[in-house]
């Protein structure tokens, strides 16, 4: 029994030792503050081949690796290597999604900093990502809010979400993003052509409502335009704005009351010279 | 052929009753759980990573078992002497070397089994499904190690069996590497290495023929013609192999 | 004249023992012929090549040239394969099996039918005396039980010739006992029986005929009795005075006691062995007349070697 003891005493002591020395060692800094062992990490190519057969896992690992050393290290250059390391990711597995996707959010970080150039990574990161994954809308997708939320680019948001929505699995929501983004550039006639197409592709109650709602104030304007004008020729003929489509009618400039998208009388606004639109949609 | 069946059943028992077998098990499967600690650490897909890990995991450990077991199940016997009993009996050196491959294969597929329903009930804590994807992988590694284990009984009959193992696993290094150096070099200009490459290239089982894991993965779909082809594949080295090893058992005396 | 059940027809066999080693000729042309019913000793010092003769019958080696038939048919047949129990030297086993297990592997490989194998197995296990132990594993058998298995696996498919290498090896005299029985009873039911053996006194009193293996040759075959009578009588001759070590004429044997000499020589010396004592000064002391042994024989022909 004795020897027993002793026995376990002096395996503890060892262990005990055995660990304070790595604590030790531990303590001593030797990491390299800005990375520098990634440049000595071989390209993608031979790194699978030293994988046997399993780059999808020599893959995770990296970006695993790479997430908690971007998320825990405080230097400031960490992210000299940022670009290097997300290629080979995604070199040795390019269908893998996150890679592109966390590679962009952590290149964001350091937007401030020099914002040509990190935009520069970004959309090189996604495009390659968008190019490695031609069936998928996501990362396109993910391209466009970036352009529009950090970059504040329009016209970039518009140009990826353009090509998200080319993407077979593109959902109704990106066709919707798109005609926002182009809500700029186009002319009324333009968006209220592109809404219809929209509308027609909406396959839910949902989607279907909001392409409605959204026609709806298109056309509106539209009607705003033509009809605001007739409001004022009238108020410059009669000296006053008309109160009611009647009026209108009565003075031949118009047929008959003009309806809103719903079918309802648009109303008319004396004191502003301007028609007033309804805001609810039936649910046709 | 009853004897084929008889010292295959027998390699099979000894491998059952041999504990080292759990030993290997038992790291698979907790290295297939521990894939849950993976997933913990990444941002994103989670899935991916447990099917990465599980997997490599699988092939890793058939190949160990591979490696380790037909040092164990033939080499030894070879050594030790126990043959004497079957070779002495009315039973013809190739029915050996086909019972103890057949046995050696057994265990394989039992390992697998084990492993790939371990991978099942992971995948389906995580996705709610039983993923059936993983079969194809798991036959895949299969037609890996039929391979693999073919060329483990060419080296016992060959060499001693620490040395035969150690050919073993550089079979299983180099077929993974050699499709990877094979296109590397097509841009070398030097005639004579490309010609050397070439020949251990095509000389070598190129075991990437085996590897769908990419396509599982992502879910993308894997052409029939080349499952049908890794099969003829496998069979042909299979075929090799065993058949270089008899070539050499049918004249070594036992001493 | 019974039929011929083993022939070996002039076997050679060298060993390359490596890149910068001599070659190691073991088989240098070894003749031999049993008939059946017939207990067949095969004796010679370690290293003579009974164990290689014995492996080339049973086919685990192969020799450069020569002829092995069995039953008339080449030994490689797997009919002639079938003719044959074979009991080698050391028992190499599997550990993880149990006796009984082990017996029932080795059937299957006779292609035994499984219905039968079992009785046979129980059958076998009495017959060798491990009634009772045939469940327990290998690897606890002690080395006396396991020559027992080994035996039980030889007679498995009630073979018509047993082929045995060194059956006492390893037995305690009970155990030698039992063997000898085991052999002696199976002659009696027909089996011929092969033995190899460096224990002279079970060869001579268990066999039939005898071939003497010497160096890869057989130095003489026959009858025991015939053998030994082929030799001349021997005496034993006690004496002082004279160092046997310093004799002129040649002994079989010697020894020099606290007290007296003894030498044994064949009897044509032994007038000249008298006549050089007692020209030297010795004194006789008795003069006993021997019948020469098998062992003598062995003995004689060992140092004929040597020389």
């Amino acid at each position: 029994m004795r020897r027993a003891v002793i026995s376990v005493v002096i395996i503890a002591v060892l262990l005990a030792c055995a660990a304070g020395v790595e604590y030790a060692q531990g303590r001593i800094p030797r990491e390299d503050p800005l990375g520098l062992r990634l440049l000595y990490l071989p390209t993608a190519e031979y790194l699978e081949m030293l994988s046997l057969g399993n780059k999808g896992f020599l893959a995770d690992y990296l970006y695993i690796w790479a997430i908690q050393y971007y998320a825990q290290f405080k230097a400031n250059d960490r992210f000299l290597y940022l670009d290097k390391m997300f290629n080979l990711i995604t070199d040795i597995d390019p269908l893998y999604r996150d890679p592109y996707r966390i590679g962009a959010v952590i290149m964001l970080m350091e937007a401030e900093r020099d914002p040509q150039s990190r935009k520069k990574s970004v959309f090189k990161l996604l495009e390659k990502g968008m190019a490695a994954i031609p069936d998928d809308y996501a990362l396109a997708e993910e391209a466009a809010w970036k352009a529009r939320i950090f970059f504040k680019d329009d016209n970039l948001a518009a140009h990826y979400a353009a090509i998200a929505t080319a993407r077979p699995n593109a959902p109704h929501w990106t066709k919707r993003f798109y005609g926002h983004l182009k809500s700029g550039s186009w002319t009324n006639a333009q968006s209220i052509a592109y809404w219809e197409g929209v509308l027609a592709e909406a396959e839910t109650d949902y989607q279907r409502m909001v392409s409605l709602n959204h026609l709806y104030d298109l056309k509106v304007k539209r009607d705003r335009e033509i009809l605001n004008p007739l409001l004022k020729q009238f108020a410059d003929r009669f000296g006053r704005c008309p109160e009611s489509w009647e009026q209108l009618t009565a003075a031949g400039v118009l047929q008959s009351a003009p309806l809103d998208p719903a079918g309802n009388e648009y109303g008319i606004d004396s004191e502003n010279c301007e028609i007033v639109a309804q805001k609810e949609i039936r649910k046709d | 052929m009853r004897a084929v069946y008889t010292i295959a059943r027998n390699t099979f028992r000894e491998a059952i009753r041999d504990r080292i077998l759990y030993l290997f098990l038992g790291f698979a499967v907790l290295l297939i759980v521990s894939s849950k600690l993976f997933s913990m650490l990444t941002v994103g897909d989670e899935t991916k990573i447990i099917k990465d890990l599980g997997l490599g995991a699988i092939q890793f450990f058939s190949m160990l078992i591979s490696v380790m077991m037909s040092v164990m199940l033939v080499s030894r016997e070879v050594e030790n002497r126990t043959a004497f009993n079957i070779l002495a009996k009315p039973v013809r050196r190739h029915s050996f070397i086909l019972g103890k491959y057949f046995g050696l294969l057994a265990i394989i597929v039992a390992n697998l089994l084990l492993m790939t329903a371990a991978l099942l009930v992971i995948i389906f804590l995580y996705q709610g499904e039983i993923d059936l994807t993983i079969f194809t992988g798991a036959g895949m590694t299969f037609l890996e190690m039929a391979v693999l284990c073919a060329f483990a009984v060419l080296f016992a009959m060959v060499t001693k069996p620490i040395l035969g193992s150690v050919l073993t696993l550089a079979v299983f290094v180099v077929g993974h590497m050699t499709q990877g150096i094979w296109l590397l070099t097509e841009r070398l200009q030097d005639a004579v290495t490309r010609f050397i490459v070439a020949v251990v290239y095509y000389v070598l089982p190129n075991l990437e023929r085996f590897n769908f894991k990419s396509e599982l993965v992502h879910s993308l779909p894997i052409p029939a013609a080349a499952v049908w082809w890794a099969i003829l594949y496998a069979l042909i080295f299979t075929a090799l192999a065993l058949f270089l090893a008899w070539l050499k058992f049918r004249e070594k005396d036992l001493l | 004249m019974s039929e011929i059940l083993l022939r070996l027809r002039d076997l050679r066999k060298t060993y390359d023992e490596g890149l910068f080693k001599p070659k190691k000729e073991v088989l240098r042309g070894v003749s031999l012929e049993v008939r059946r019913g017939e207990v067949f000793g095969f004796l010679g010092p370690n290293g003579a090549g009974k164990t290689t003769t014995i492996k080339a019958i049973t086919e685990l080696i192969f020799p450069d040239s020569g002829e092995i038939t069995i039953g008339g048919l080449p030994h490689s047949d797997l009919e002639a394969k079938r003719k044959i129990g074979f009991m080698p030297e050391s028992p190499y086993f599997y550990n993880h099996l149990s006796g009984a297990e082990f017996l029932r592997f080795c059937a299957d490989l006779l292609g035994m039918e499984t219905a039968r194998e079992e009785a046979r197995v129980s059958e076998l296990l009495e017959q060798v005396g491990l009634a009772g132990r045939g469940d327990d594993k290998l690897r606890t058998y002690s080395k006396g039980m396991l020559q027992r298995i080994n035996l039980a696996q030889a007679l498995l498919n009630r073979p018509e010739l047993l082929i045995l290498d060194e059956p006492m090896s390893g037995l305690d005299p009970i155990g030698r006992r039992d063997v000898r029985d085991i052999i002696l009873a199976q002659s009696e039911a027909g089996t011929t029986i092969f033995f190899s053996s460096h224990i002279i006194p079970d060869v001579e009193t268990i066999c039939d005929r005898v071939a003497i293996l010497i160096d890869g040759v057989i130095k003489a075959v026959g009858e025991v009795r015939e053998i030994v009578a082929q030799e001349v009588d021997l005496y034993e001759v006690t004496f002082t005075g004279v160092d046997p070590e310093r004799l002129k004429t040649g002994t079989v044997a010697r020894r020099l006691g606290s007290d007296q000499a003894w030498v044994r020589v064949v009897a044509g010396h032994r007038d000249a062995l008298i006549g050089e004592v007692t020209a030297a000064g010795g004194k006789l002391l008795s003069l006993t007349p021997v019948r020469s042994t098998l062992e003598e024989f062995l003995m004689r022909h060992y140092e004929e070697v040597r020389r």
